[in-house]
């Protein structure tokens, strides 16, 4: 042990032990425990785990089983292609060190330093802040920036960048990047987005946008844009979280779909959902939707984060997520829940922070691996990985070299 | 939950809430805020309580619940997560006089610069006198990264230390 090591222990025990002997936080930890229950119960006991910070206890376990709905499938009009052949290891281990350099860099839109790369064109991000998340369109992007305990939405164009008002919301791109859809609000004096956000459709096309008011609102997860038609679910600072709902310019208000679903994923065409039916303390379950609504398949293993184009495949984290990164990540076909690739991660000395379909086949995962970062491009058909670009210092906590777009 | 039960969490809650809140401290550097974190984790546990199998995963689970709840508030700032509750945490039986906390040696100063999760790490591997795989565990993360961060704490505690130090020289040198 050096010098250093001592003194720092003896530091911390020093500060340690200046902490005061406070009255009894059991009997209030009660009262506040019985307080999230409550709010649970309200919204039906239904949550999106991979968005609540709950452990899990050690010496727990988690069901790992899939169930199917086979033959309550309604027939689709526009269903998805099955993928031909799965070949390959089902268990990818990977390894920034060791894994080659593509010739092609993502062909979805991303951040490199402080650049958003969108094909052939390149935007400098002009923002102090931490660039949290990005949704680039034609001509630009929408950034989240997270300056302490507030965050900015920004507009970076060839022209410059505009900062918009607080994010209320992680802007997210439709598939073509024509739409983009972000939302924003007024703060309090602690930065605290207060209640009635404004939720803004933005068309690439002309510059235009397209505002609603969500009056109860201080927060809204955007799923996905689906032809100028936002999927969205907006939560209140009391903890409410409501069900799925769309909006299109010129509706007054969001549209609650027919039956009530607490989404944690929506295809990029409205057709499949992750629909998260029930979640505990202890674990989380997940009904997945397809044409109709009808049931394709259910987990408890899983927590469905993503679909490919045309959800053939899905990528999913642990029930339980929480913590700095998202732990091990799965790749299953959409339309049976057959995991069809598992990449380990704690085991291998990776964190993967986020994943986003690049295509319909392949993933891009923004890995770190011994405070370097990569996006690694990993198909579902093959289990073959590549760097997708070079592998970069820094992680997360002080700023990654990449992100991926949101969409 | 049942009466037993809860006795059992008052009893776990009232022999282990100055350790919690000593760590909570070292993570926050700001007393009502520990406290604040000690009682969230108390409360994610007490819902947790009767399916917890070995009473001495608790202090584990408590743990870990504390230090993410509060190193993953950058994520929480773009990703929506659970939000705070309305129900203040109780105040202390007295008030706290900020000179308590006015003595702080130069190492305490440089450790509340580090980024929240280094400084989880060295709370835990330092003052907890956990393992790298413990630490992992509780930090939800491999050890690979543990290690890392706690290095990276390290040397910039160490760097930041050797600047403090030339500065002194150059300022009792002029």
């Amino acid at each position: 042990m050096t010098d250093l090591d001592q003194d720092l222990k003896q530091s911390l025990a020093t500060q340690a032990s200046r902490v005061p002997q406070g009255s009894d936080l059991g009997r209030g930890a009660i009262v506040r425990g019985r307080g999230i229950r409550r709010r649970r119960r309200v919204v039906g006991g239904v949550a999106f785990a991979a968005l609540v910070a709950i452990a899990v206890p050690v010496g727990l376990e988690v069901g790992d089983s899939v169930s199917r709905n086979d033959g309550q499938v309604a027939p689709a009009t526009t269903g998805p292609t099955t993928p031909t052949e799965i070949t390959g290891p089902r268990q990818v281990n990977l390894d920034l060190t060791a894994l080659p350099l593509a010739d092609e860099p993502p062909q979805i839109p991303y951040v490199e330093g402080q650049t958003v790369v969108v094909g052939d064109e390149r935007y400098n991000v002009d923002a102090t802040g931490d660039l949290k998340a990005v949704a680039a369109f034609d001509g630009g992007a929408h950034l989240f920036v997270s300056r302490g305990s507030t965050a900015e939405l920004v507009r970076v164009t060839p022209e410059g960048s505009e900062v918009l008002g607080a994010a209320a919301g992680t802007p997210i791109a439709s598939a073509d990047l024509r739409w983009n859809a972000y939302a924003i609000g007024d703060v309090d004096k602690f930065g605290n987005v207060l209640r009635g956000i404004t939720l803004t459709l933005f068309d690439s096309q002309d510059g235009s946008t397209s505002e609603i008011n969500l009056p109860a609102a201080n927060y809204v997860d955007i799923y996905a844009l689906v032809d100028g038609t936002v999927y969205l679910r907006p939560h209140s600072s009391d903890g409410t979280e409501l069900p799925l709902q769309t909006w299109a310019p010129g509706q007054e208000a969001p549209s609650y779909l027919p039956t009530n679903y607490y989404a944690s994923a929506v295809s990029d065409d409205g057709r499949v959902i992750a629909d998260m039916t029930k979640v505990t303390d202890f674990g989380s379950c997940t009904e997945v939707r397809g044409s109709g609504r009808s049931s394709l398949w259910q987990t408890c293993a899983q927590s469905i984060l993503g679909f490919s184009p045309g959800a053939v495949f899905a990528w999913a984290g642990p029930a339980y997520l929480d913590g700095y990164s998202l732990g091990d990540i799965v790749i299953i076909d959409a339309q049976t829940g057959d995991v069809i690739r598992r990449l380990p991660s704690f085991d291998n000395g990776l964190d993967f922070m986020d994943a986003t379909f690049e295509d319909s086949d392949h993933l891009l995962i923004r890995v770190e691996q011994g405070g370097q970062t990569a996006l690694v491009r990993c198909a579902a058909s093959t289990g073959q990985c590549e760097l997708a670009v070079p592998v970069a210092d820094g992680t997360s906590e002080l700023g990654s070299p990449y992100l991926l777009s949101n969409r | 939950m049942d009466a037993d039960l809860e006795a059992r969490f008052c009893e776990y809650a009232a022999a282990r809430q100055q350790q919690l809140l000593r760590t909570a401290y070292l993570l926050t550097s700001d007393l009502h805020a520990a406290q604040d974190l000690v009682q969230i984790a108390l409360a994610k546990a007490y819902l947790s309580w009767g399916k917890l199998r070995d009473p001495r995963a608790a202090d584990a689970y408590v743990r870990r619940i504390m230090v993410n709840e509060h190193t993953s508030w950058w994520r929480r700032a773009w990703r929506h997560r659970e939000r705070s509750t309305d129900v203040l945490p109780e105040r202390p039986d007295h008030d706290i006089d900020p000179t308590d906390f006015a003595e702080r040696d130069r190492i305490w100063e440089l450790v509340q610069t580090l980024p929240p999760r280094q400084r989880a790490a060295v709370v835990l591997r330092f003052y907890e006198d956990l393992s790298e795989a413990e630490t992992a565990q509780v930090l939800s993360c491999s050890i690979g990264t543990v290690k890392s961060q706690t290095s990276r704490a390290l040397a910039t505690l160490r760097g930041r230390l050797a600047h403090q130090g030339a500065s002194v020289d150059t300022i009792e040198g002029v």
